[in-house]
């Protein structure tokens, strides 16, 4: 199997390879699939998602990207297994996620409620340092702040895609990363308004 | 922070986490926020928290919004190529003659601006939060090419500056503004009177002379 992808969009591209290690590293876990195979499964996929944006089928997905393109993986993969009358194992999809999405009207509101503000300018300043504060943190809490946050994936997903050992360990780097963006943050916060 | 300290944040973390959730009960919802009000550092330690929250998801939302976005556009585009072909270039004339006319107009206005402050807002009798929009309006004359939304802030507080004198202090910077608003948004007709009015009540002033400058560049067009 040796299809090219058409894509001459560079986000989408660059989201696909950047997505590319971590599907792979779920799958590889989850499935028990040769890493040839896994390329294939992987083309596939990335070609699926490809026609669906382009045909605009994605204008109202339910959760990130990120989220349907792994679930897309899996279901490729469980379509591959079935095709090599390989054993299917009983693989619930959404159970990859946290049933309880992060609402955005919820954040609105705690937000909303929790600023000391109302000050357009000001606002916007405290965005740009939460941007900027965001930006320097290590990978590591990027991943996984990304996941939990963004993508809804359950702490145990989290730990299959970077290889942690365990939920656990995401739960304690995750609180790890949270406090250093909150010292971060108060710091430059009380530096700047007093 | 020791270990206990540790224990309670991850606590408070878990209830930000069923907060955004929607996994709190109204009466948990409520007993949360009586709890953030009566507690500074509760309440900043929560902010803080949900910023990142906000932060990664704007950040992330935005990224993939550009992809969806990007094919949404060559998907149009591929369909209407043909028609858009002649529709392009009148577009591209029409779009090259308006930035012409922006650069124009805005090279006119640019030794005009001034920088507001911030840290100058005890003028009048006008609250800092007011002033500080107000501020911020002014400078965006500067800053933004699309100057409508200013124009539509500013010309109800011009309208109402000879009977109402809450913004007397800032009177002619409002004019000011509004009149340099005008111009780059190529309303000459409607930055003239601005201009002369503000011109007759400042006789023999620095600003005078500005406004008499400004308004020979401007019938010069």
């Amino acid at each position: 199997m040796n299809k090219e992808i058409p894509i001459r969009d560079k986000e989408l591209n660059l989201f696909i390879s950047t997505e590319r290690e971590r599907v792979l590293s779920y799958l590889r876990k989850k499935f028990s699939v040769t890493d040839n195979d896994l390329d294939d499964i992987f083309q596939e996929a990335s070609m699926a998602l490809f026609l669906n944006v382009r045909e605009g089928k994605l204008t109202t997905l339910s959760s990130s990207l990120g989220t349907y393109f792994m679930k897309v993986c899996i279901n490729q993969t469980l379509k591959f297994l079935g095709k090599r009358k390989k054993s299917v194992p009983l693989f619930n999809e959404n159970a990859i996620v946290n049933p309880n999405a992060v609402r955005n009207d919820k954040i609105d509101e705690l937000y909303g409620f929790c600023m000391d503000t109302e000050e357009t300018d000001r606002k916007l300043r405290m965005e740009k340092l939460v941007n900027n504060i965001i930006a320097s943190m290590t990978d590591t809490c990027k991943n996984i702040l990304h996941g939990y946050y963004w993508n809804d994936y359950s702490t145990s997903t989290i730990a299959d895609i970077f290889n942690f050992t365990d939920a656990n360990s995401v739960k304690a780097q995750k609180y790890k990363c949270a406090k250093k963006f909150r010292e971060k943050y108060n710091e430059l916060k009380n530096k700047i308004y007093g | 922070m020791d270990k206990s300290n540790d224990i309670l944040q991850e606590a408070i973390d878990n209830r930000i986490d069923a907060f955004v959730r929607g996994m709190m009960t109204e009466e948990e919802e409520a007993a949360f926020k009586s709890e953030i009000q009566a507690d500074l550092e509760l309440r900043n330690q929560v902010l803080a928290t949900v910023s990142l929250i906000r932060g990664i998801r704007t950040q992330n939302a935005e990224k993939e919004q550009t992809i969806l976005q990007n094919y949404a556009n060559n998907r149009v585009r591929s369909v209407l190529l043909l028609a858009c072909s002649v529709a392009a270039v009148f577009a591209i004339i029409f779009g090259y003659s308006k930035d012409k006319r922006y650069n124009e107009l805005s090279g006119i206005i640019s030794p005009y601006y001034t920088e507001y402050s911030m840290g100058d807002i005890s003028r009048g009798e006008v609250d800092s939060a007011t002033v500080t929009h107000l501020y911020t309006l002014f400078n965006n004359v500067k800053e933004q090419r699309n100057v409508t939304n200013i124009i539509k802030e500013l010309e109800p507080i011009y309208a109402t500056l000879d009977t109402d004198f809450t913004y007397n202090a800032y009177a002619n910077d409002i004019a000011w503004n509004l009149a340099l608003a005008y111009i780059k948004n190529d309303q000459i007709d409607k930055a003239t009177p601005v201009l002369e009015k503000l011109e007759k009540d400042n006789p023999d002033t620095p600003i005078s002379k500005q406004i008499e400058s400004l308004l020979k560049a401007i019938k010069s067009l």
